[in-house]
């Protein structure tokens, strides 16, 4: 039996950072993750560059996706920016954001419209209150699930319920919440580290 | 206030938050709730959670409810204004952050930050949801709704469409 032939094209070649990755190889990419992204864009995009392309390693794309998520700003388009910057520069950023959003885009201005047109119609506006409350419960469900990923110690459980409540509660606007309470978490957290 | 006057106070609100947007869109909503529903009355209360609700159901990250919320407001034009909004400040952050090579993924000071920043965001998200539930929840079947879909969104893998689905029919036949 003969030894089997190197496989040039496939993961068993580490990920280069050549030019061979184009602008437009990097809106296509997007725009595909932006497409299929229903109910959560990420794990798309995880399957997409690290899968399908092989564009970068699992281990880069979770340090991409800690950055992402440190850094303010929706964090897929973070993620699609810090990939086009990495392989074209600002073109490729730029890329990477308007694939990702440019037909969700236009989608949702179609619905946007089509509901507004309607809102009055009184069925709809029962389907309205049904799927308004689906979504505030879905964000909370989102919470619940950030919550266990929390360490559950003490001090960090004290800057969420603090956050809660400051906005929650008390309804202050979240500029001074972040920049009250950022600062310190982050400096406990480092004295802690070391 | 006239139409440009609502246009300028819509997208310097949100290019504001979008620099303080850690947890992304869904942590803002509170405070985009406030400008357009509570002090302005541009959107009622179920408006804005059902432009919340779609932008959860149509394809592409949630952040597309920034372009519902400028659609309702100002039109079109606004829709699409809001998004870059919002969208631009992080964004020129998140390039200047990769452009200075921050990715030092062991180091200690990101650990920290991740330590320190990861209780608020979570506390911000279930803020949000807080408020958006006593904004839209107006009696028991919709009360009904928001728990269960809390509780089975939290407990199990099932996607968000069927909830929002399911929540529609509910909400337009019972």
């Amino acid at each position: 039996m003969p030894p089997p032939e190197p496989d040039l094209s496939s993961a068993s070649e580490p990920p280069t950072r050549s030019n061979r990755i184009s602008v437009r190889d990097i809106f296509l990419a997007f725009f595909r993750v932006g497409l299929y992204g229903f109910g959560g864009v990420m794990p798309h995009a995880r399957s997409a560059l690290v899968d399908r392309h092989g564009w970068i390693t699992d281990r880069e794309m979770t340090d991409v996706l800690t950055l992402a998520q440190l850094l303010p700003g929706p964090n897929i388009v973070n993620v699609s920016i810090m990939i086009g910057v990495r392989f074209q520069g600002a073109a490729g950023a730029t890329a990477g954001v308007l694939g990702l959003l440019g037909a969700p885009l236009l989608i949702i201005l179609a619905l946007g419209a089509t509901y507004l047109q309607f809102a009055d119609e009184p069925w709809l506006k029962g389907a309205f209150a049904g799927v308004g409350a689906a979504a505030a419960g879905l964000i909370l469900s989102v919470g619940v699930r950030l919550a266990h990923s929390l360490r559950p110690r003490p001090l960090v459980m004290l800057f969420g319920a603090v956050s809660f409540a400051a906005i929650a509660l008390f309804r202050f606007p979240l500029p001074l919440v972040v920049l009250a309470l950022a600062p310190l978490s982050v400096w406990i957290a480092w004295r802690a580290e070391r | 206030m006239g139409t440009l006057g609502s246009a300028a106070a819509l997208l310097g609100q949100l290019a504001m938050l979008s620099l303080v947007s850690i947890g992304g869109a869904h942590a803002v909503l509170p405070d985009v709730y406030r400008l357009v529903v509570t002090e302005h009355g541009w959107m009622t209360g179920t408006e804005f959670a059902t432009a919340v609700a779609l932008s959860q159901a149509a394809p592409g990250p949630n952040v597309l409810v920034m372009v519902l919320v400028g659609q309702a407001v100002g039109g079109p034009a606004l829709g699409i204004a809001a998004l870059i909004a919002f969208c631009l400040p992080s964004s020129l952050l998140a390039y200047v952050a990769v452009r200075a090579d921050l990715k030092a993924s062991g180091a200690p000071w990101l650990r920290a930050m991740k330590e320190g920043l990861a209780p608020i965001t979570v506390g911000l998200v279930l803020a949000s949801g807080f408020i958006l539930t006593t904004g839209t929840v107006g009696n028991a079947k919709t009360l009904a709704i928001a728990m269960a879909t809390a509780f089975l969104g939290s407990a199990t893998r099932i996607s968000p469409l069927w909830f929002i689905g399911i929540a529609a029919l509910t909400g337009a036949f019972i």
